[in-house]
């Protein structure tokens, strides 16, 4: 009788570990939801082909970066004061990462970068410069909104000039921070 | 062709434009990320007119076009040019902009500023034309008719303060060449029973103007890049068969190709809406027009186009202070200059510049021709070769930027027999 009665609790023991292990909370403390940061935001592989590792390594693991206006027609020969020769305006901002990771967001996709053969009829003027130190080398990327363009600026030069789709997107990026009138208007907005 | 010529030799021969004579300036920015299209551009237009014109009996009337291109596409130039130059109440003139625009925020003009350089190859914004200073200047040196036309961009720039500042030298010709009454009807209407200005872009305020050029850049140019309004403009002439084409009309259905053009090309996400300014009125009654001369057609033997350009390579040459040297230069063909230029270019493509080569090279060259190169110090000779050999060596050398004819000696033919040329070499970086 006792033997009988030890093993109907035993079984009963077992059940209920067995029944336990199914149990939808205990499912859910094992697979816990992983947190996301900005880290997470990489170009895919045709950005990488088309902008080089370096580039992309600086790029997309930014810790800050500075925003300047630059004078599309003054290209003085001081070099301290010029990025990718355009002369240095204004140091606007210092991003952070947060904010930085938008334009990360746009530049990360490879359909950000236009192969179209259709070219706008006007000069590259850049209005805005990016400058994303990095630990051995400082990258810049300058803005030229009126030709939908966008160069990379490494070692003080200009690298290479691209053409980019999404043109209200980045020009709403960096209009949320110089609100500019004409930008306003070509926005559409009615400004801040 | 054959009906490009027809139209053009048409619109040219008309009857009351004998008594003034036809002026083209063309300035086109070939050293700009659009060059292919340029280069079209520029081909379509100047090639129409020099093949028109030499199937034309208009040597009197028709007079060498000026094209401000490559280096010589600045505004320096553009002012030299135009402020040396001069018509009659008869002359009719048309101007060219093939190039980058754009427009200040405050500019009250509906068209844009072109974007010139100083000579040093710097943009400023005092190097920014207003395509409407060009119309005014024209005007105001009293032609008849004045056509402006730019393929350029007219958006908006806050940095570009507001503005309120060579044609292409064509050839006589023998051939015969019988004019359709038709179109010379339609011709004459458009170009000489009218008087005042028209001045037309590629884009509405605030937009960009497009282009078709290599998906690349440094890509291999091709016919198949162009600006998309020149495209439409000249093909809206070319393909029209209405016989009462009015300015409204050509330019009206040539902005309409152009929306439609950018809408296909672009799959609908661009758009491109060129406009116009039509600002004429019926011209006075022409004086009775000279006869024309009963004498046959004027030979290219009789009277080669080299001696023309001569004239006005010369004419620039006193105003840029000449060195001793270059005064002695005579029979200096301009027309061949542009072309070593091209061939010279590492910015053209190599198809292009070998096919080049080998044109002028058959066309251009005796059999036996040679061609020297001189040092910069002007006396010595640093390579004496075929002109088979320069032109090969050209047309694959590398940032060769320039090459300036300093003497050239022709055979009876008009064959040139020997080059004495400069080459300026762009430093490595």
């Amino acid at each position: 009788m006792y033997l009988a009665i030890c093993g109907c609790l035993i079984a009963v023991v077992l059940t209920s570990a067995t029944c336990k292990s199914f149990d939808p909370g205990a499912r859910k403390e094992k697979q816990k939801p992983v947190k996301v940061t900005r880290s997470a935001i990489q170009p895919d592989s045709a950005v990488v082909e088309r902008l080089g590792d370096t580039v992309c390594s600086l790029m997309f693991n930014p810790r800050a970066a500075n925003l300047y206006l630059v004078n599309p027609l003054e290209r003085p020969a001081d070099h301290n004061f010029t990025i990718g020769g355009y002369k240095v305006e204004q140091h606007v901002a210092t991003l952070q990462p947060d904010y930085l990771s938008t334009l990360l967001f746009l530049m990360a996709d490879s359909a950000s970068y236009n192969d179209s053969p259709m070219i706008p009829a006007v000069a590259f003027m850049p209005e805005v410069a990016l400058e994303i130190p990095g630990k051995d080398e400082t990258l810049s990327v300058i803005f030229s909104f009126i030709s939908q363009q966008m160069a990379i600026v490494r070692n003080g030069a200009v690298q290479k000039t691209i053409r980019y789709n999404n043109t209200r997107l980045f020009l709403l990026f960096f209009n949320n921070i110089l609100h500019n009138d004409l930008y306003n208007k070509q926005l559409n907005t009615p400004g801040k | 062709m054959k009906k490009i010529t027809t139209l053009l030799a048409a619109l040219l021969i008309c009857n009351g434009l004998m008594a003034g004579k036809v002026k083209t300036i063309i300035v086109a920015d070939t050293r700009s990320n659009l060059r292919c299209g340029i280069q079209t551009n520029v081909a379509f237009t100047y090639t129409v007119l020099e093949v028109v014109a030499a199937q034309l009996e208009m040597v009197e009337n028709f007079e060498p076009p000026i094209l401000l291109d490559e280096f010589r596409c600045n505004k320096d130039e553009l002012q030299r040019q135009l402020s040396g130059f001069s018509c009659t109440p008869e002359d009719v003139v048309l101007f060219f902009y093939f190039g980058h625009g754009a427009r200040s925020t405050d500019d009250k003009s509906l068209f844009p500023q072109m974007q010139l350089k100083d000579e040093a190859g710097n943009f400023t914004s005092d190097t920014h034309v207003p395509l409407e200073d060009v119309k005014d200047i024209l005007v105001k040196k009293g032609a008849k008719f004045v056509f402006v036309f730019g393929d350029c961009c007219n958006s908006e720039a806050s940095w570009l303060r507001p503005k309120t500042s060579s044609l292409v030298a064509a050839s006589d010709g023998n051939s015969e060449f019988t004019p359709d009454p038709r179109l010379q009807r339609m011709l004459r209407q458009l170009f000489i029973d009218n008087q005042g200005s028209i001045m037309t872009t590629g884009s509405q305020v605030g937009t960009p103007s497009y282009y078709i050029g290599p998906e690349s850049e440094g890509g291999n140019c091709t016919s198949n890049h162009f600006g998309m309004y020149t495209n439409a403009f000249w093909s809206t002439l070319l393909i029209n068969e209405d016989a009462n084409l009015t300015w409204e009309k050509w330019l009206s259905t040539a902005s309409q190709l152009t929306q439609k053009l950018a809408q296909e090309r672009s799959k609908n996400t661009l758009k491109q809406k060129p406009i116009y300014q039509i600002d004429t009125k019926p011209a006075a009654p022409a004086p009775t027009p000279t006869p024309k001369p009963t004498t046959p057609p004027v030979t290219p033997k009789q009277e080669p186009v080299p001696p023309k350009q001569e004239e006005r390579v010369k004419t620039k040459q006193e105003e840029t202070a000449p060195t001793p040297q270059e005064k002695q230069e005579h029979k200096i063909d301009h027309s061949l200059q542009k072309l070593l230029v091209a061939i010279a270019s590492d910015r053209n493509s190599y198809e292009y510049r070998e096919r080049t080569a080998k044109s002028v090279l058959k066309e251009v060259f005796a059999p036996k021709a040679r061609v020297e190169v001189i040092a910069q110090n002007g006396r010595t000779i640093v390579e004496s070769e075929t002109a088979a050999d320069f032109l090969e060596r050209i047309s694959l050398a590398e940032r060769l930027r320039n090459i300036s004819i300093r003497q050239q000696e022709v055979d009876s033919n008009g064959r040139t027999t020997y080059l004495l040329v400069h080459e300026v070499y762009e430093k490595k970086q």
